[in-house]
C-alpha cells in the first residue's frame, strides 16, 4: 500500500509540532497549581489556587538543547523531510529566541494580551480608589454590626464604581438576596409544618375519643357476656396488638363476633385517625428535611460563589462575601475551604501591595527586567488590587516599551538579523541595567562564528572546484546569518570567480590555438585553478609550460654562451628552442640579436637548410661543411653533415 | 765600393779567385779550361732536358685547358656551374663516408680558397688513399643538386 506524499508530510509536520510541544511541556514548571504571587507562608499552607492563570516560565536547558539540535541540524533531502525540518526549524527558532531573551514573560496569548492592555490603560484615580474602598469598609462595618440589610444595600452602591468593581458587588448582593429567598421558602415550610402538627394533634384527640368509646362498648359488651354466658377471660396480649394499644376486634377463632356493627365502625375510624396522624408526622419530617436541604444548598452555592470570586481574583469581594456568609447563615466561622480562601485573599492582597512597591522601586532604578517580572506577578495575582489598578501609566509605559524591545529582539533573533540585534542590545542595556546580554550575545557570536566558518568552508570548496559543496556551504552560511556582511562579498567573489573562470577558460583555449605559450606561461597561476578538473586542458597547459621551460633554459644557455663569446653556440641554442616555439617573442628577439652577431655562420646554416629543403643535397652539404668549419661544435652542421652524407650515399644506390 | 766592383767586373769578365796569387805551370792551365767546358755542357744539357720535360708534361696535361674551380661562385650558387668541368688543386680535409659502387665523399679545400667543398670521389678512383693534408690535382664537375664529382685525381 502506498501512502500519499502529502499525508507523509502532514504526519511528519504534526509529529514535529507534537514533539516540540512535548518538550515545551516537559520544560514547564508545575507552578499553575500554586498561587502566582503567594508568600512563603501561603506556599506552606495548602491554599486553593486563586486562579488558573499561568506563571511565565523560562525554557529549560534541556528544551534549549533539544531545540538547538533541531535548529542547527541540516534537514535531510527529500520534500517530506525538508518540510518537516523547516517546521522544526521555525519552532526551534522561536524557542531559541525566547531562550536568548532570558526574561520571564507571559506565554499565554490571552493573558499576555490582557497584560499589554493593562500596560496601556490609564490608571484609576487614587480618589476613586479611596472612595471605593471606603465604601467597602463601610459594608464590612455594617456587617460587623449585624446590619445585614444595610450592608446589602451598600453593595449596590459599590457596584456603581464600574471601573473598579465591574458589577461584582451587585452580583454579590443578588447572591445574598437569593439566600434570603431560600429563607422565605423555609418559612413557608415552617408554617406548613405547624399546620400539620395541629392536624396531628387533632387526629390524636379524635383517636383518643374514638378509643374511649370503643373501650366503653367493649366493657359493656363484656358485662353482658358475663351476665349471659359463662365467664370468659378477657383476651391477653391486647397491648401487643398491631394497633399499638388500640382496642381490636377479638380474634374470630374460638371467640364470638362483636356484638354490634357500630362497635366495628368505631374501631375503623380510630385506625384511620391513627394512620392520618402518622402521615402528617411523616410530612412534617419531609418538610424539615427539605428545609435542611435548602439551607445546605444555599450555603454550598454561596461557598462556590466565593470560590469563583477567589479564582477570578476578586479578593476583596472574597473577604466581603465571607462576612456576608457568616451573618446570613448566622454562623460563627466560615467553612474550612472558605476560611482558606479568605485568608489567602488577605495574604495575596498584602503580597500584591508589596510586589507593586518593589516594582516602583525597580523602575526607579531602571531595573526593568525585575520590574516587569514583579508587575506580571502582581497583575496575574490580582489585577483588581487597588495597588495594581492605581499604578501610573507612565510607569507601565516603561514596561510596555521594554516589552516591545524584547519582542523586537526576539524577532531579530528569529530573523537572524544580528547586525541590528547588537545595537538593540546596547539600547536595552541602557534602559534596563539588570538585563543580562550574556546569552543573546553568546548566541549571536556562536551563529556569527558558524556563518563565518561555513563561508570559509565554502571558499575552500570553491577553490577546490567543488561548486556543489561550495553552494551548500554558502546557503548554510546565509541561513545561519542572513545579514552577514561578509556573505555578500564572498558570494560576489565566488560568482565573480566563476565568471572569471569561464573567461579564463576561453582565453586559455584562444592562447592554445594561437600557440601563444609564453602568455600561458605568464598567466599559469591564473589558469591553474580553472583547469583543475579538465584533463585535456591540463595536457595542453603542460605542453605549453614544457615548451616555455625549454625556451627559458635555452635562453639561459644562450646568455651564458654569449658571456663566453660563443655567439654561434648561443644562436644555435635559441634556434633550436625557436623550432619548438616559433612565435615566441622573447626567443625571436634574442634570435634576431644573435643572428646579427653570427651572420656568417647563420648564413651558412640557412643556406644549407634552404638547399636541403630544395633537395640540393650536394650544395647543402657543402654549406653545412662550411658552417662546421666556422663552428666545429655546431649541432646543426654536424647533424646536417651526417644526415646528408648518409642520404647522398644511400640515394645514389 | 759596390760601384767599383761592378766596374772591375765589366772590364774583366772572368776574374780568377787566384788572380791575386803567383801564376802556375802552363800545362795545368789547359786542363782547367776543358773541365770548365764540360761542366757547362752538362749543365746546359740538364737544363734543356728538364725544360723539355716540363714542356712535354705541360703539353700532355689534360687539365691544362680547364678553368680553375671557382669556389666563390659555387658557393654563391651552383647552378651556373652545373655541368661544367674544372680543375682544382685540392687539399684533403675530411672523409665523410664511402659506399661501395658509389664512391667516397670527401671534403677538400682549394689552394686558392680555404672554404671547403664536398667532392664525391667515384669508384674508379677508389684506389687512392686520401689522408688529411695531401694535395691532389683533380678535374671537378658540378652535377645536379650541386654535388661536385672528381672525374680524375692525381696526387701532386
Amino acid at each position: 500500500m502506498q501512502i500519499p506524499a502529502g499525508k507523509i508530510n502532514a504526519l511528519i509536520s504534526v509529529g514535529m509540532a507534537l514533539a516540540t510541544y512535548a518538550m515545551a511541556q516537559e520544560g514547564a514548571d508545575p507552578a499553575p497549581s500554586q498561587p502566582p504571587a503567594s508568600s512563603q507562608a501561603s506556599k506552606e499552607t495548602p491554599a486553593p489556587e486563586p486562579r488558573t492563570g499561568e506563571t511565565p516560565q523560562k525554557p529549560s536547558s534541556d528544551t534549549s538543547a533539544a531545540l538547538e539540535y533541531l535548529y542547527n541540524r541540516k534537514p535531510q533531502d527529500g520534500s517530506a523531510g525538508s518540510q518537516a525540518a523547516m517546521v522544526g526549524k521555525s519552532i526551534g527558532g522561536k524557542a531559541i529566541a525566547e531562550d536568548a531573551i532570558g526574561v520571564a514573560r507571559l506565554e499565554d496569548s490571552e493573558l499576555r494580551s490582557r497584560f499589554l492592555r493593562y500596560l496601556g490603560t490609564v490608571e484609576v484615580s487614587q480618589d476613586e480608589l479611596a472612595a471605593y474602598f471606603q465604601q467597602m469598609k463601610k459594608v464590612s462595618a455594617l456587617l460587623r454590626d449585624t446590619k445585614l440589610v444595610d450592608a446589602w444595600k451598600e453593595l449596590h452602591e459599590l457596584a456603581n464604581y464600574q471601573t473598579i468593581d465591574a458589577g461584582i458587588s451587585r452580583e454579590l448582593a443578588n447572591r445574598v438576596e437569593a439566600i434570603w429567598n431560600t429563607d422565605r421558602a423555609t418559612v413557608n415550610l415552617d408554617r406548613r409544618n405547624e399546620q400539620l402538627r395541629k392536624e396531628v394533634k387533632s387526629s390524636n384527640w379524635n383517636a383518643d375519643q374514638m378509643s374511649q368509646r370503643v373501650r366503653e362498648s367493649e366493657i359493656d359488651y363484656q358485662r353482658r357476656m358475663n351476665q349471659g354466658t359463662k365467664q370468659q377471660l378477657q383476651p391477653k396480649g391486647a397491648q401487643n396488638l398491631p394497633t399499638g394499644g388500640a382496642p381490636m376486634v377479638p380474634d374470630g377463632a374460638g371467640s364470638s363476633p362483636p356484638p354490634t356493627m357500630t362497635g366495628l365502625e368505631g374501631k375503623l375510624q380510630l385506625t384511620e385517625e391513627y394512620l392520618r396522624s402518622l402521615e402528617l408526622k411523616a410530612r412534617i419530617k419531609v418538610n424539615e428535611l427539605r428545609q435542611e436541604q435548602l439551607l445546605d444548598q444555599a450555603k454550598k452555592d454561596f461557598s462556590e460563589y466565593v470560590g469563583t470570586l477567589y479564582n477570578s481574583g476578586r479578593l476583596n469581594h472574597v473577604v466581603l462575601a465571607g462576612d456576608f456568609y457568616r451573618k446570613v447563615f448566622q454562623e460563627g466561622e466560615y467553612p474550612a475551604e472558605m476560611q482558606q480562601q479568605v485568608n489567602a485573599s488577605l495574604e495575596i492582597n498584602r503580597d500584591v501591595d508589596a510586589t507593586v512597591d518593589v516594582f516602583r522601586y525597580k523602575v526607579e532604578h531602571s531595573e526593568l527586567v525585575g520590574a516587569m517580572d514583579n508587575l506580571q506577578q502582581a497583575f496575574l495575582t490580582s489585577e483588581l488590587n487597588p495597588s495594581v489598578l492605581g499604578l501610573e501609566r507612565t510607569l507601565k509605559r516603561k514596561i510596555a516599551e521594554f516589552d516591545r524591545q524584547l519582542d523586537q529582539m526576539r524577532n531579530l533573533i528569529e530573523a537572524r538579523d544580528f547586525g541590528n540585534l547588537e545595537s538593540l542590545l546596547s539600547q536595552i542595556r541602557e534602559s534596563a541595567v539588570d538585563f543580562d546580554t550574556t546569552k543573546p550575545m553568546a548566541i549571536v557570536n556562536a551563529v556569527k562564528l558558524e556563518s563565518k566558518m561555513r563561508l570559509g568552508k565554502a571558499k575552500l570548496f570553491a577553490q577546490q572546484g567543488n561548486l556543489e559543496k561550495a553552494m551548500e556551504e554558502f546557503q548554510s552560511a546565509a541561513e545561519a546569518w542572513p545579514g552577514n556582511p561578509d556573505l555578500e562579498d564572498k558570494a560576489l567573489s565566488f560568482f565573480d570567480t566563476q565568471d572569471v573562470q569561464s573567461q579564463t577558460l576561453v582565453e586559455f583555449d584562444r592562447l592554445v590555438k594561437e600557440q601563444n605559450y609564453r602568455e600561458i606561461f605568464d598567466k599559469q597561476i591564473a589558469f591553474a585553478p580553472a583547469l583543475r578538473d579538465d584533463q585535456a586542458r591540463q595536457e595542453s597547459m603542460k605542453s605549453a609550460l614544457e615548451a616555455i621551460k625549454n625556451a627559458e633554459m635555452a635562453s639561459e644557455k644562450a646568455n651564458l654562451m654569449m658571456l663566453n663569446g660563443d655567439f654561434y653556440g648561443a644562436w644555435e641554442a635559441i634556434e633550436l628552442a625557436a623550432a619548438q616555439l616559433p612565435d615566441d617573442k622573447k626567443l625571436n628577439r634574442l634570435r634576431a640579436e644573435l643572428s646579427g652577431r653570427s651572420a656568417e655562420f647563420v648564413s651558412a646554416v640557412n643556406k644549407a637548410r634552404d638547399a636541403e629543403g630544395k633537395n640540393e643535397l650536394g650544395y647543402s652539404l657543402t654549406w653545412y661543411v662550411n658552417a662546421q668549419r666556422q663552428y666545429p661544435a655546431s649541432q646543426f652542421a654536424n647533424q646536417g653533415i651526417e644526415r646528408l652524407s648518409k642520404k647522398l650515399l644511400n640515394v645514389e644506390l | 765600393m759596390q760601384d767599383s766592383t761592378q766596374i772591375d767586373q765589366a772590364s774583366n769578365p772572368v776574374i780568377s779567385p787566384f788572380s791575386d796569387s803567383e801564376p802556375q805551370a802552363h800545362r795545368r792551365k789547359r786542363k782547367g779550361r776543358a773541365g770548365l767546358f764540360a761542366s757547362l755542357t752538362v749543365v746546359l744539357l740538364l737544363v734543356l732536358g728538364v725544360g723539355g720535360f716540363f714542356i712535354f708534361q705541360t703539353l700532355n696535361d689534360p687539365l691544362r685547358t680547364l678553368e680553375p674551380f671557382p669556389v666563390g661562385k659555387y658557393l654563391e650558387g651552383y647552378k651556373p656551374l652545373a655541368g661544367s668541368k674544372f680543375r682544382a688543386n685540392l687539399r684533403v680535409e675530411n672523409d665523410l663516408g664511402w659506399k661501395e659502387g658509389l664512391g667516397r665523399l670527401m671534403v677538400f679545400s682549394l689552394r686558392e680558397d680555404p672554404r671547403p667543398i664536398v667532392v664525391m670521389i667515384p669508384p674508379s678512383l677508389s684506389e687512392i688513399y686520401f689522408t688529411k693534408g695531401q694535395n691532389y690535382q683533380s678535374e671537378l664537375e658540378v652535377k645536379e643538386g650541386g654535388l661536385i664529382y672528381a672525374n680524375s685525381c692525381r696526387k701532386n
